[in-house]
């Protein structure tokens, strides 16, 4: 169980600041009843363990992911997708060990899919990736504040930082269903269509894509590619990851040419390769045989995506002349790779095991000597 | 003075770590074998080798074996660790450039200790409070570590032999002794 604080109001504010608590916003003060209430939207227990980086000794439960959540400022009903976002982000393959400590400076991109996201109100339309909306911001600051308080990523312990980004405040957002054919996030990963998933990918900060003047969709994808190549992002020639967050006017063009998302994937991961000489000619040099061994393919070249399903297509934002986004992973993937959850709702039943899965007769085992 | 409010606290205490016990300097073979821990970073390899050049020079060493890892920003694994430390006598790890490799390599150090092999990290000079940090969460307070210039990866060949010439007798008398780990 956590520990109470008895704190003077007027001083709660300073007094979380001086403590070192906050990611240097002010916040919401955790009492008891409030903690209560968010431990009230999951079939957990408080002192349950949601997940834990092995290497640092350190584990989250789900009593302090609501004590954090509730700091962030979440109502009671985005718990479960908090929740799945720590899940996801102590999942060995994200590598929070690393994500939470480097130098690189990673933000941890939440992409929420499915109806829960609507149900709380997030947002998935206009301004889809900036501020203003309470379920997208406070989800996300949530999942740093556990960073930050339960597992130590503060600047001067264990965040090294160099440059940080401002994404590591809060960078959460909510899918918008994309039109038939094309499937949401969590259906192409293989989740049903009634499910809530939560993705959380180890970033850099989003970057804008515009083209206002192409509905062309090889055109569009094209100036995906533009992004995804960067010499200066570090995945660059190495192979990472990234989330393609495409406008309605960029999908659209996508979509109405009949290009499946899976088509789209190939072309942005095949695309976005990039021939040794231009990274040279950016000055950016070759890592031969090392972690990195940037040895090009037989097309000559080396790769910005790891592998088709590298690329998280994904459909948000709102109208306007053609704009999209592209957030690339702030490492190679031998580092770390998106992981996904599913949300579990109160009061959900666990999965049928079938006839035979849980039935075992012990009558039946002798004792061994 | 205002209306208290009870609150919970956020954040928690520094779990309970077991602490590392180093393994002891005794005696070496006249032909000790030193493995040293690549973490792959550019020019972690290189680095190395030339202090390994450099230790030849002052310990009986018969062999030096290459472990490369597949990233910098995870440890080797425990029986990865168990399968080294049966056939090597020191270790050095490295290169610590970066925050995260950092500290990977300085647990590669410790989990060789715990193994019962005296090791070392070769870490860049920026990174010393960042190890500071995570020798005492890792249980190993005030553990030593070789210092070059920062950043390592731009360097020379020259510069990288002068940078192991450097740091080559604190390897020996950190490899030699325990005195030095800043733990007794």
């Amino acid at each position: 169980m956590s520990v109470l604080l008895e704190v003077e109001q007027d001083r709660l504010q300073e007094e979380f600041f001086e403590r070192g608590w906050t990611d240097g916003l002010p916040v919401v003060a955790p009492t008891p009843p409030l903690v209560k209430a968010m431990l009230d939207t999951v079939d957990l227990e408080p002192d349950d363990v949601i997940g834990a980086i092995p290497r640092r000794s350190r584990s989250v439960t789900v009593e302090q992911a609501a004590i954090n959540a509730v700091m962030a400022g979440c109502k009671p009903e985005y718990f479960p997708i908090v929740v799945a976002a720590l899940s996801a982000l102590l999942d060995p393959a994200f590598n929070a060990h690393a994500a939470l400590t480097s130098t690189g400076g990673a933000a941890s991109c939440v992409i929420v899919s499915g109806p829960l996201a609507h149900e709380v109100g997030m947002n998935c339309g206009q301004n889809a990736l900036g501020s203003g909306n309470r379920a997208n911001a406070t989800i996300g600051r949530a999942v740093r504040l556990v960073a930050r308080n339960v597992f130590g990523a503060i600047t001067g312990k264990f965040d090294a930082s160099a440059m940080g980004n401002p994404a590591k405040y809060t960078l959460c957002f909510a899918e918008e269903d994309p039109p038939d054919p094309w499937q949401p996030l969590r259906v192409q990963l293989g989740y049903q269509h009634g499910d809530t998933t939560v993705t959380v990918m180890a970033t850099e900060a989003p970057r804008q894509v515009a083209n206002h003047l192409s509905e062309v969709a090889e055109e569009v994808l094209l100036t995906f590619v533009s992004a995804m190549r960067v010499p200066s992002t570090y995945a660059t020639g190495k192979g990472g990851q990234g989330v393609v967050v495409m406008g309605p006017e960029h999908a659209q063009a996508v979509r109405q040419a009949g290009w499946t998302q899976e088509q789209a994937r190939e072309f942005l991961c095949r695309e976005s390769r990039i021939r040794p000489e231009e990274l040279v000619q950016s000055g950016v040099p070759l890592e031969v045989g090392n972690q990195h061994d940037m040895i090009p393919g037989q097309d000559g070249k080396l790769p910005s995506i790891g592998a088709p399903s590298d690329v998280y297509l994904v459909t948000a934002g709102g109208a306007g002349p053609g704009w999209s986004a592209y957030i690339p992973s702030f490492a190679p993937l031998q580092h770390t790779r998106a992981v996904t959850r599913r949300v579990r709702l109160l009061g959900e039943a666990m999965p049928d095991c079938g006839p035979d899965g849980c039935r075992i007769d012990l009558s039946s085992f002798t004792r061994g000597d | 003075m205002s209306p208290t409010i009870t609150v919970h606290r956020p954040d928690i205490e520094d779990p309970p770590v077991e602490p590392v016990t180093l393994a002891p300097r005794s005696e070496l073979p006249e032909d000790a074998r030193l493995l040293l821990v690549d973490n792959g970073k550019a020019k972690a390899r290189d680095l190395l080798l030339y202090l390994a050049a450099e230790l030849k020079q002052r310990l009986p060493i018969g062999s030096v074996e290459v472990v490369s890892k597949p990233s910098a920003g995870a440890p080797l694994e425990d029986d990865q660790v168990s399968e080294l430390a049966a056939r090597s006598d020191l270790v050095i790890a490295g290169l610590g450039d970066c925050g995260a490799c950092s500290a990977c390599s300085l647990q590669d150090a410790l989990l060789f200790e715990r193994a019962g092999v005296p090791s070392t990290v070769l870490i860049t000079e920026v990174f010393i409070a960042n190890i500071a940090r995570f020798s005492q969460a890792l249980g190993c307070p005030g553990y030593h570590s070789l210092v070059v210039p920062h950043p390592a990866a731009t360097k020379s060949e020259a510069q990288l032999r002068q940078f192991a010439a450097s740091v080559a007798d604190a390897a020996c008398d950190q490899l030699r002794s325990r005195a030095l780990a800043g733990v007794s």
